[in-house]
This record gives C-alpha cells, sequence and structure tokens, in this order.
C-alpha cells in the first residue's frame, strides 16, 4: 500500500496525467467526444496524484507556498467536477413586452442541476441596438425583474454586462429580430400570438415563420416585407407589411388591420423587436476563480523564493 | 493613415538597424550595446506612435485584425526584450537571435492587408486589456526563453563557437531559459483567467472549447508539461533547448494562427 502511495504521489504519475490530459485535449480538436468524457481520466488521475502528494511528498510539505499551491490545483479539479454536476447553460428569446416564465431551450446542463425556479421572473422592456456595415455594434436591453415578495426593480443589460438573477446569469446573444404580433377572436376566446421571426442578419431574406392558431387545427404562414432599415439603428421599418397565408388563402396585412377567416377574426398588432439571451447557470464560479488566484500567487510566491535563493548564473565547469 | 505607415516603416527599419548592428558587432568582437538600446528605444517610440495615431483614428485599439495584432506583438514583444536587454548586460549577445527572429513578424505585416477595423461589441471592457497585457508578457518571457535556447543548441552543434564566446557557460542559459518559460507558465496562466472572466460577461460562458481555447490550453498543458519533466528526469541542454523551441512554435502558431481560422464567437463578431 505504501509502495502504491508512493507511486501515485510520485512525478512520473504527474507526467502521465498531464500526457493523459493532452491526449483528452488533442481528442478535442480532432473528434466529437464530449469534453467530460475526453478529460475525466486524466483530471480523475490528476486528482489523485495531487491528493497523495500533498500528505506525503516532502518537497511539497516543506514549502508552505508549494503546499498551498497544490491544495489550490486540486480544489480547482473538485470545483470543475461539481461545476459540470450542477450546472445549466440554454437559451431564451424575448419580445418587448413579453415575460420570461422559463428558458427556450436546454443545450446542456448537469446531472445535479435543480429545475429553473419558478420565481425567476422578469419582464422585457425596451430595446437599442447599434448598427454598422450590417454588424451589431452597441446592444442596451431594459428588463423589470421582480423578487421574493413581488417588488419590481429596473435594470440595463450591455454587451459587457449580463443580468444576474437568483445565479442564473443572462448575457445578450447573437440573436435578434422582428416579432409581429396578432389577436385571434374566436366567439368569445381572444389569444395572443407574438411570433418570432428567424434572426437577423443572417436570415435577413428569410423572414418568414409559422404559427399555430388557437383552439384550431390551421397554421398561419407569415412573411415580413418591408424597405428601409436604418444603416445605424436596428428599429421596426417605418414601412412594412405581412403576408399571410392560411390553407389557400392569402392575405396581405398592415399594422392595425385585420381579416376574417373561417373561424375567425385575426388582426395584425403590430411589428415589435425581440432578443436572445445566453443562460448560464455556475455557482462554482466566484470559487474557481478564488482557488486559480490563489495557486497563482502561491506559485510566483514559490518561484521568487526559488529565484532569491538560487542565482541563474553558474560556475565555468 | 499615411502618417501611420510612415512612423511604422521608421520604427521598423530603426529595429532592422538595431538587430543589424548586434549581428555585425558579434562578428567584429565589438560592443556598442548602449547604441543597440537606443536604436532599440527609438524603434519602440516611432512604433508606438504608429500604434497610437491609428488607436486615435479608429477608436479602439490594436486588437482585431491580422495587422494590428502583428504591429502590438511586434511593440510589446521588442518592449520585453529591450527591458531583458537592458537589466540583464550578461545575455545581451542574444538580440542576434531574437532580432532576426523579429524580422520574420517584421516582413508578415508589410505583407497583410492594412484596413480600417470596426471594434467588436463584446471587446469594449477593460478585461481585454487585463487579457492581452498578460498574453503579452507572456510570449515575451517564451521569446526571451526561445533566444536562450538557440543559443545553446548552436553551441551545443559546434556552431558559431567564437560568436557566442561572450556569452554565459549553457549550464547558466539553460537555467535562465528555464526561469523565463516558468514566467511564462504564471503568465499563461493569468492570461486563461482574464481571458475566462471577459468571455463569462461577454458570451455568458467562461469556457466553451472552442479552437483558441482549446490551443491556449495545449499550450498550458505542454509548459506544464516542461516543467514537471524539467523536474522529474535531468535532461541534457540539448534536450531542454529543443522543448522551448517547440513550446514556442505552438504558442505562436496558437497567437497568430487560430484567431483567423477558428469560430467566429471569439473572433469577438456579433
Amino acid at each position: 500500500m505504501h509502495w502504491f502511495l508512493g507511486i501515485l504521489a510520485s512525478l512520473r504519475t504527474t507526467l502521465v496525467a498531464l500526457l493523459l490530459l493532452m491526449l483528452g485535449v488533442l481528442l478535442l480538436l480532432s473528434t466529437s467526444m464530449a469534453p467530460t468524457t475526453a478529460l475525466a481520466p486524466a483530471i480523475t488521475l490528476l486528482a489523485l496524484n495531487l491528493l497523495v502528494a500533498i500528505f506525503k511528498a516532502d518537497k511539497i510539505r516543506r514549502s508552505t507556498a508549494l503546499l498551498i499551491f497544490h491544495i489550490a490545483l486540486l480544489a480547482i479539479i473538485l470545483l470543475v467536477i461539481t461545476s459540470r454536476m450542477t450546472y445549466l447553460k440554454g437559451w431564451v428569446e424575448l419580445a418587448e413586452g413579453e415575460g420570461f416564465f422559463g428558458l427556450t431551450g436546454i443545450l446542456h446542463h448537469g446531472l445535479l442541476h435543480p429545475n429553473v425556479s419558478s420565481e425567476l421572473r422578469f419582464i422585457q422592456g425596451d430595446m437599442e441596438f447599434g448598427v454598422f456595415k450590417g454588424k451589431r455594434t452597441r446592444t442596451h436591453s431594459w428588463v423589470t425583474w421582480y423578487d421574493a415578495s413581488g417588488k419590481p426593480s429596473k435594470a440595463l443589460i450591455k454587451d459587457q454586462t449580463p443580468f444576474t438573477l437568483r445565479g442564473y446569469q443572462f448575457s445578450i446573444s447573437r440573436n435578434y429580430g422582428f416579432a409581429p404580433q396578432f389577436i385571434w377572436r374566436s366567439g368569445d376566446n381572444i389569444a395572443q400570438g407574438l411570433i418570432k421571426l428567424p434572426s437577423l442578419p443572417f436570415n435577413l431574406h428569410d423572414q418568414a415563420q409559422t404559427w399555430s392558431i388557437p383552439g384550431t387545427n390551421a397554421e398561419l404562414w407569415t412573411q415580413l416585407q418591408y424597405t428601409g432599415l436604418s444603416d445605424t439603428r436596428f428599429n421596426v421599418p417605418e414601412d412594412h407589411h405581412l403576408v399571410i397565408r392560411v390553407g389557400e388563402a392569402r392575405h396581405e396585412l398592415r399594422p392595425g388591420e385585420s381579416v376574417d377567416l373561417p373561424t375567425g377574426k385575426l388582426t395584425y398588432r403590430g411589428l415589435k423587436r425581440w432578443i436572445g439571451y445566453d443562460v448560464f447557470y455556475d455557482w462554482t464560479i466566484p470559487w474557481l476563480l478564488g482557488s486559480c488566484l490563489t495557486a497563482l500567487i502561491s506559485l510566483g510566491t514559490f518561484l521568487y523564493q526559488k529565484i532569491v535563493v538560487k542565482p541563474w548564473l553558474q560556475p565555468d565547469k | 493613415m499615411e502618417t501611420e505607415s510612415f512612423f511604422l516603416w521608421a520604427g521598423l527599419v530603426t529595429y532592422v538597424i538595431a538587430g543589424s548592428l548586434a549581428i555585425v558587432a558579434l562578428i567584429f568582437n565589438k560592443r556598442p550595446e548602449r547604441v543597440i538600446l537606443t536604436l532599440l528605444l527609438v524603434g519602440l517610440v516611432l512604433h508606438g506612435y504608429s500604434i497610437g495615431l491609428r488607436w486615435d483614428r479608429l477608436g479602439h485599439g490594436p486588437f482585431t485584425d491580422m495587422y494590428e495584432i502583428l504591429s502590438s506583438n511586434i511593440w510589446s514583444l521588442l518592449m520585453v526584450f529591450a527591458i531583458a536587454y537592458w537589466r540583464i548586460p550578461l545575455i545581451r549577445p542574444v538580440a542576434v537571435i531574437v532580432l532576426p527572429v523579429m524580422y520574420i513578424m517584421m516582413a508578415w505585416i508589410l505583407m497583410v492587408p492594412h484596413q480600417d477595423t470596426l471594434l467588436p461589441p463584446t471587446y469594449n471592457t477593460i478585461w481585454l486589456y487585463v487579457h492581452i497585457g498578460f498574453g503579452k508578457i507572456f510570449l515575451g518571457s517564451l521569446l526571451m526563453a526561445l533566444g536562450l535556447a538557440i543559443c545553446v543548441l548552436l553551441r551545443e552543434m559546434g556552431t558559431a563557437q567564437q560568436l557566442l564566446q561572450r556569452l554565459p557557460n549553457n549550464g547558466s542559459l539553460d537555467e535562465l531559459a528555464y526561469r523565463f518559460v516558468m514566467l511564462a507558465l504564471v503568465f499563461d496562466s493569468l492570461m486563461l483567467i482574464a481571458g475566462g472572466i471577459w468571455a463569462q460577461d461577454a458570451w455568458g460562458r467562461y469556457w466553451a472549447w472552442d479552437p483558441l481555447e482549446t490551443w491556449s490550453f495545449v499550450t498550458w498543458v505542454l509548459l506544464a508539461l516542461v516543467v514537471h519533466v524539467r523536474l522529474t528526469f535531468k535532461l541534457s541542454y540539448w534536450t531542454n533547448a529543443l522543448i522551448v523551441v517547440v513550446v514556442f512554435i505552438i504558442s505562436f502558431m496558437t497567437f497568430f494562427g487560430i484567431p483567423f481560422i477558428s469560430t467566429l464567437p471569439h473572433k469577438g463578431v456579433v
């Protein structure tokens, strides 16, 4: 057992673990293997190597700075493992005036991540998009969020300033676009529809989407047609109309106009803008940052102590 | 723009004169070290002025396209070298290796397109400067290690013995190169951390294994391997020097190759 622990604590084991890590990273570059799968063997071996070395390696224990460095490295590994078990990565798209009631999509999440809290509530407000030569420049988005008691507060989300609510971080994504708003009346039933058209600028010439009309089997296909988008700001175009198709029927609607369909009346209220957010949750981030900085400060201290003690200039042999 | 180009050319020509003087001086066993240092500093001022003019005109620093990145890296790498040249007199003959290596980058910048650029909105943050600042010190440290390693290799090959006789012995050069590699590891780590903080705010994730991040991590693991190989085995000066050359080549490729073939998000395009 003593022999085995000695091997586990040795520098040769560290080398093997680092080589495995390198192999894992190269696998990520050349295959579609998941990072967790590619790196798990190396991370496991490194964690064991560090854990045993902290207790067994005299060279590490003789220097406080070196010991703290290795403890911090172990902390980083354990935090990364915990992070992968509890994180979430998703996305949401919200139009002006629309409330957040849950993610549009979840890309990845850890096995132990809880469901997104229903207390996570906010309403999308106004947006400002700067545009230059077809590319988005400055983006500002205002939201109104609610605390546990229901008290509202405003927040401004910018390109470099995400919005964090109950640990969930909302960062402005690349996606934005237009969203026609409809009202559907059928008898006493009234339903609202907000159709998010494909994201700009990549889908500039494909601004069409379908919507299932509530309470019917019918699908509404709608296409936005417009002229005169501003070169400097992303705003609702002044001159636009919608082409809609329901079954064989084709209609054109401007804001405020309605059309009678077999099962009800469809009113086009107007065009809104929508914005996309990348959503990220990982409670370990501040701890990871603290561990990384601790590791670097202790490593730097250890190196400085080595440099002061031993000059680089060696006598000729 | 013409004024910017003039000062860029003036800076590059001054660097070339400094490097040529270092080579000639070594051949003829002269020591115009003060002149060489002065020329380096003059070159840095001229080149720096060119960068400043462009910064003022465009409203943003040299961060986006190949021309700007090459220009700022030539400047920062030579700044690191000038500081080492000033503070470590014994290794000044290394200029005959380092400066010609920089000529490659200088020739490259004269061939890349020279156009106005737009700063992506995700670059409007202090963490850009922190991340890039650490990166430049990291690469500068590796450049110094490279210069020392090449001197060791030339000596071990029996080449240019007379030219390199003014330098300390291989053991000293090897130890100093290793210290520069350690410094590179510390600043590479700081660069990755600052990059993660920037990415978290800009893109809502601190790490996503995109090609640039992955290759940066490869470089980091390589540096960690180099340190541990050295701690574990007693390798020859030749092997140690060769390892440093390999690490520099991979780091150089990561910095100057990958960003221009990698995915859009890391180029800051929204």
